[in-house]
């Protein structure tokens, strides 16, 4: 119904009030200075030029005020009172002070009155301001985040006005940064209005990723040529939510295999051509365990064990988890009693099924099993008993049923638990200590610890070679002590190899006790070792300590020396202690230059020529130990010159060809 | 209708009466109130407040009420309303009674958006009256951090709206966390409001590093820099957006006061901005400390400069120089100043690095002439030279003119010849090179060749001379003759035509390691047979399961149903067998007419059937065959196995003591190479 009389009403009874109230109360005490002023802006048509001028001696004025806070709450007193109309000169004027960053109070006040008031005029002012001062493009994103946090009406619509991309993501970014922030439910319809769609779907917020997957359903060819990139669990679950029909509908992607995925875990059945199509871009992925619940998990399980297209794919090891989580005690038998059931997923679902069982079922289950995967299981059993159970268990083990994999897998962990009584109740199954021996350091610390006996046990079987390194290993693990009944197992060579090895461990011991050994038997290789050993030692005062004690007239020692200077790369550069080594003998600085030329790079030979000329004996065996020893590129180039300079003999020809090109010394 | 009517006319007007009166009010409240709570700070407020407009200041009504004006604040539609009448109400609460005037104004207080009304509370407050505010302030902000609430707490506001009085307030604070707040936050609004104070006070805020860190990170470089200038260029490691914009602005007075490796740091943004000047001034440094590998593909032009400038090959730096040019020059732009400033380089400038690399980088350019002229232009015993040939000759087919125009100028050095003798593939030189080479190759002497001749230089020197060769090797010494030729080196060039010479060669070594070199070269010829389509002429002189497979792999059905002489050859193989089988084993044909490869088809699916048992089954399945058997299925579970979750499987199959150490030998291999050989050609990455 139509009341054309109602609004003139209206307007007079505004009047009639308003009237009353100024006569009721008439003592107004108003500023007379500051009314003409706005008058006079509203009529008289000034100069664009005066305008700003007229406003920025207002804006100076108010900077005026020394409180920062008052200062601060007249901006916004200030731009309340600003006609629309002359928001773009108040802008101009307040440039550049109005703009410093710390009085962004001002520029948000304006921003929030004008907003309010004409959104299209300050979309066409910021863009042209933004553009034409860089400088502001700061503040401009400040301003934007707090019209973001107080999603400022009129807002979306003036960034959807800038014309200009890269203008329009300078307000966009902050903006929505600011809606992230106070306005969550309101983000995903925001961005959706502001930004592409790749940058929409880019790392989505829980609640967003419900909003997503409805946009996305609404038109998935649209975004996916769009590119968008979202996380695993929005692909996973867009198949949950809206199940078979998206094996028809989505198109396929490089993530389509967690859809399907989501799909399958919502429990549909496949047709024969969903089932063909699923196999097509099927890829079993580590992620998958993360998006399921148990309940799904065994849900996926036995679907993907229907589908024969990718029923393979389960005992992949990307489904450990899956299976981790979806095994049950109903699932495991009836895989189990399937007589077709291929002997890997046999395995795969026995090292799963040990959690839905009590041990002794289980372990009337696996008697049945092949012992390797009887072991599997087993294993996967013990793993998951406390250790006292855990030495029950493997002491009560038949002996067809002991597996030397699964006990050394339980060794070691019986030595990182430092547990006694496992290590012994795995040695009574085991004749064969000595396969079991740990060859890391830290747990062969602890084997020297807690069970000496039985390390001393595993040695006493290996063959010489092994001893031997088993032997250093103990060396650097045992205390002083120990020292010198472990290097009695081994024979006199063995205890020199064994000390050399020891050079890292405890440098001062090794290094006192090679001091007074005669060398003169040490193979080169080893003494080669010893020098470099030395150079790695962190403790600098150590070589000084050794090579001091040492006669340089032996080819030990010059072998020692000579690796000594190579492997220590700094040497040419701050070798203050390789200084004071140089300086020992003649001979030693002889070595020293030797090494110099050696690591020169260059292919000029006269260096190397004169100081064969020098000492020819000492200078191939430097050489020689070089090259069998060392990988140096610029020497292997200067080894085929001098082999081809006259100046040297068919003897030391022939030592130096064998060396560049034999593999073994002669 | 009609009274109803008239009723609600009543109604409308008297409301809009009211909504007039009451906006006539407002403009009048407006008007005639002061502000509250004079003090003499606020003095000189209100006097600017009557002297410019009525309409910057939010007013309140006498007497001043925290809570009715924080009521008609947060009624207020308009945000920016609401945000102005927070900071005035929050200034004046702060003027008397601050902690009961707290009390009124909270719980909205402590609303996490009204950070004006707090902001501009708390500093006054603590501007006003320090002693009141500063245990007041320490405990809350403990209490917050204990809630993890400390959002909710100031100090930016304190900082930014009081940064004088907050900055006389530090030394008092005793709480170490707030303090270390307050210092962060001072620094981080001082930067922006006010770098002078903070330069005055910044041993009370923060370290000099940290200052020129913040100050960088937020953009403000000519700021960051004053502050390193004001301390005189302390020695400090600058960020990286100042040396990029020292080096854009040529800062050079202030880039002379960095030390060491920063100085290298500027040297890279510079030869990025202003790569001539650049060039210019890292020519007057003293060796820049570590700049290899700082240098990229942004840097052509500087290298180009540097790289010409005058008399750069005397420079001790020139040939790491030229190697740091090599390698930041991923688009190849640089060749011709590269080869320009090696070519003028002295020999003993010229080391292996330089060569090594030189080498890398002729195989990234294609530009063929700018190879070509250097090829040319280079002293026929210039150290890099044998490095260009050899790239030119195993790229025969684009450099064959350069070659022979050079070969047809001087022989080539022996050094050259030694080099290209290594490389092989000798058929394919052009004419005037091979024939120069020979050339080359007659004048040297006997004892310089035997010393010269590297292992994998032999056969390539044999085709040369056979006879030649052969008599120097037959003569040579037992430990040059066991050390050349069972360097695996030795076999690098053998092909189909040299394994007879292969054969003469090594007959004086002892009968085993003879048989084992001679079957390696054999398999070194195999290799080549699935690139070559000839697959008949490998037949014959293969006679290991692993190259029998390989040369069988690389035959197709068709290849062999359309050969009747491969068919032949193959017939006559004494292990014609194990041929259909790996030919079988390649082909995915369900069925086959010919019994040759029906039988193998038959012994492979054995093999797979196999296969499908745990690994344990295999083992007792094989020990329970006849002799005979044993090792014939063997070979053909191992052709059909190719992941390597079964290759572990059938290595417990080579441990059965069942075979002899031979027939082990063989099956690792066959077993070794079908895997490495299937998944190099599906492509499988591993």
């Amino acid at each position: 119904m139509k009341r054309p009389y109602l609004l003139p009403l209206l307007l007079l009874g505004f009047v009639i009030g308003y009237g009353t109230g100024t006569l009721v109360e008439p003592t107004s005490k108003s500023s007379t200075a500051s009314r003409p002023a706005i008058t006079a802006f509203s009529t008289t048509p000034f100069a664009k030029e005066e305008k700003i001028e007229s406003w920025r001696q207002r804006f100076l004025n108010l900077l005026e005020e020394p409180s920062t806070t008052l200062r601060n709450a007249s901006y916004y007193a200030f731009a309340q009172n600003v006609p629309v109309k002359e928001m773009p000169y108040v802008i101009e004027a307040i440039y550049p002070e109005g703009w410093a960053r710390f009085r962004g109070d001002l520029p948000l006040a304006l921003s929030m009155e004008w907003l309010r008031k004409d959104s299209l005029s300050l979309a066409y002012t910021y863009e042209r301001l933004a553009t034409e001062h860089p400088d502001l493009h700061d503040n401009f994103r400040g301003v934007f985040f707090n019209l973001g946090l107080q999603n400022a009406p009129g807002a979306v619509a003036a960034i959807q006005n800038v014309a200009d991309p890269d203008i329009r993501s300078l307000f966009s970014k902050p903006f929505i940064n600011g809606i992230r922030n106070k306005h969550t439910s309101i983000l995903f319809e925001t961005k959706l209005a502001l930004l592409s769609p790749r940058e929409v779907f880019y790392k989505l917020t829980d609640p967003e990723r419900e909003e997503a997957l409805s946009a996305f359903w609404a038109n998935p060819n649209y975004y996916l040529k769009e590119k968008i990139n979202p996380d695993y669990t929005f692909w996973y679950e867009l198949g949950k939510r809206y199940g078979l029909p998206c094996i028809d509908r989505i198109p396929t992607n490089h993530n389509i295999c967690f859809t399907y995925l989501g799909v399958i875990a919502s429990g549909a059945s496949l047709s024969q051509e969903q089932a063909e199509k699923i196999e097509k871009n099927w890829q079993p992925r580590y992620e998958f365990s993360d998006f399921l619940s148990n309940e799904e998990a065994t849900t996926v399980i036995t679907s993907i064990l229907d589908i024969p297209e990718i029923r393979d794919t389960l005992d992949h090891h990307v489904f450990a988890n899956v299976w981790n989580k979806g095994i049950t005690e109903a699932l495991a038998y009836k895989l189990l009693s399937q007589p077709d059931l291929s002997p890997s997923l046999r395995k795969t679902v026995i090292s799963h099924a040990n959690a839905c069982f009590p041990p002794d079922q289980f372990i009337a289950l696996l008697a049945d099993e092949s012992s390797d995967t009887r072991a599997t299981g087993l294993n996967s059993l013990l793993n998951s008993m406390p250790p006292d159970e855990r030495i029950q268990m493997i002491e009560s083990l038949p002996p067809s049923w002991v597996d030397q994999g699964l006990l050394h897998s339980n060794f070691n962990r019986f030595i990182y638990e430092k547990n006694l009584k496992g290590l012994d109740a795995v040695a009574a199954k085991f004749d064969e200590i000595e396969k079991l021996l740990p060859t890391s350091s830290r747990q062969v610390e602890i084997l020297w610890e807690i069970a000496p006996h039985l390390y001393l046990q595993g040695i006493e079987s290996l063959d010489s070679e092994k001893r031997e390194s088993h032997l250093s290993r103990l060396a650097n693990a045992a205390s002083e002590e120990e020292l010198t009944s472990i290097l009695e197992m081994g024979t006199y060579e063995q205890q020199t190899n064994v000390i050399i090895n020891m050079i890292q461990s405890k440098p001062k011991l090794a290094v006192e006790i090679l001091k007074t050994e005669d060398l003169s038997d040490l193979a080169t290789r080893e003494a080669h070792k010893m020098g470099s050993q030395i150079a790695f030692s962190t403790d600098t005062s150590i070589a000084e300590d050794y090579f001091k004690s040492r006669a340089f007239d032996k080819p030990n020692d010059q072998i020692a020396l000579l690796s000594y200077y190579l492997k220590e790369p700094n040497f040419v550069f701050e070798g203050q202690d390789t200084e004071k080594i140089r300086e020992l003998s003649p001979q030693n600085d002889y070595i020293y230059r030797v090494a110099s030329a050696i690591n020169e790079d260059s292919e000029n030979i006269e260096s190397l020529h004169a100081l064969r000329e020098e000492q020819p004996d000492a200078f191939v065996r430097a050489i020689t130990a070089a090259l069998q020893f060392e990988n140096i590129l610029p020497l292997k180039r200067k080894a085929t010159q001098l082999l081809r300079t006259s100046q040297l003999n068919k003897a030391e020809r022939s030592k130096i060809h064998c060396a560049l090109y034999g593999g073994t010394p002669l | 209708m009609k009274p109803l009517k008239a009723t609600t006319l009543v109604a409308c007007c008297s409301f809009a009466g009211s909504v007039g009166y009451f906006a006539s009010t407002q403009t009048r409240i407006e008007e005639n109130s002061e502000l509250i709570g004079v003090t003499k700070d606020s003095i000189q407020a209100v006097s600017f407040h009557e002297e410019t407009a009525n309409n910057t200041y939010f007013t309140f009504e006498n007497p001043f009420s925290p809570r009715r004006e924080l009521n008609r604040a947060l009624g207020a539609e308009n945000a920016a309303e609401r945000y102005g009448r927070f900071l005035a109400i929050g200034y004046h609460s702060a003027q008397e009674h601050p902690l009961q005037n707290l009390e009124s104004l909270s719980p909205e207080i402590w609303n996490y958006e009204n950070y004006d009304l707090r902001g501009a509370f708390f500093s006054e407050w603590m501007r006003k009256d320090p002693e009141e505010f500063l245990p007041w302030a320490e405990a809350k902000y403990l209490a917050l951090a204990k809630d993890k609430k400390l959002e909710l707490f100031p100090t930016y506001h304190l900082a930014y709206l009081e940064p004088i009085a907050l900055l006389e307030l530090l030394p008092k604070i005793k709480v170490e966390s707030f303090a270390d707040t307050v210092r962060n936050d001072l620094l981080g609004t001082l930067l922006e409001k006010d770098a002078a104070l903070l330069w005055k006070r910044r041993n009370e805020i923060a370290s000099l590093n940290r200052i020129i860190e913040k100050a960088s990170d937020r953009g403000l470089l000519p700021l960051a820099l004053q502050f390193w200038r004001w301390s005189e260029w302390e020695d400090l490691s600058l960020p990286d957006r100042l040396y990029e914009y020292m080096a854009k602005h040529s800062l050079l007075n202030d880039a002379i006061h960095l030390v060491g490796y920063q100085r290298t740091l500027f040297a890279v943004h510079y030869a990025a901005f202003s790569p001539a000047a650049a060039a210019n001034w890292v020519r007057a440094q003293p060796t820049l400390y570590d700049f290899i590998y700082e240098f990229d593909n942004r840097h052509t032009a500087y290298f180009r400069a540097l790289l010409a400038s005058q008399n750069f090959h005397e420079w001790s730096d020139a040939s790491a120089w030229i190697r740091e040019a090599i390698s930041s020059d991923e688009d190849t732009l640089l060749a011709e100043s590269v080869f320009a400033a090696i070519q003028l380089l002295p020999d003993s400038a010229v080391n292996i690095a330089l060569i090594e690399d030189l080498n890398d980088y002729l195989y990234e350019i294609d530009n063929d002439s700018a190879i070509e002229k250097f090829y040319l232009s280079l002293d026929s015993n210039h150290p890099v030279l044998a490095e260009v040939e050899a790239y030119l000759l195993s790229n025969q087919e684009r450099f064959g003119q350069v070659l022979t125009k050079r070969a047809t100028r001087e022989l080539p050095t022996p050094d050259r010849l030694l080099k290209a003798f290594a490389l092989g593939n000798i058929d394919n030189w052009p004419d005037s090179y091979f024939e120069s080479a020979k050339a080359s190759f007659a004048q040297m002497s006997d004892d310089e060749l035997l010393w010269s001749l590297a292992p994998n230089m032999l056969l390539t020197a044999a085709q040369f001379d056979s006879e030649r060769i052969q008599n120097l090797v037959a003569n040579a010494d037992p430990v040059w003759i066991q050390t050349t030729l069972s360097n695996s080196g030795f076999l690098n060039n053998v092909s189909l035509e040299s394994l007879e010479l292969v054969s003469e060669m090594i007959s004086t070594l002892p009968a085993d390691q003879a048989r084992s070199i001679n079957e390696n070269a054999k398999s070194v010829v195999i290799q080549t047979a699935s690139i070559d389509s000839d697959h008949q002429k490998y037949i014959k002189i293969a006679s290991r399961s692993e190259d029998i497979n390989l040369i069988a792999n690389s035959i197709s059905l068709e290849d062999y149903q359309n050969n009747p002489e491969l068919q032949a050859a193959i017939k006559a193989h004494p292990r014609k067998e194990e041929f259909y089988q790996g030919i079988v084993s390649s082909n995915n044909a369900k069925t086959y007419q010919d019994p040759d490869f029906q039988n193998a088809f038959k012994q492979l699916e054995k093999g797979r059937a196999l296969l499908e048992l745990p690994a344990d089954d295999i083992v007792s399945n094989l020990q329970s065959l006849p002799k005979t058997e044993r090792l014939d299925l063997a070979k053909a579970t191992v052709i059909v196995s190719n992941d390597l979750d079964q290759h572990s499987d059938l290595m417990k199959l080579f441990e059965l003591p069942i075979w002899s150490d031979d027939d082990k030998k063989e099956l690792y291999d066959l077993g070794f190479k079908n895997y490495l050989n299937f998944n190099l050609h599906s492509g499988i990455d591993w």
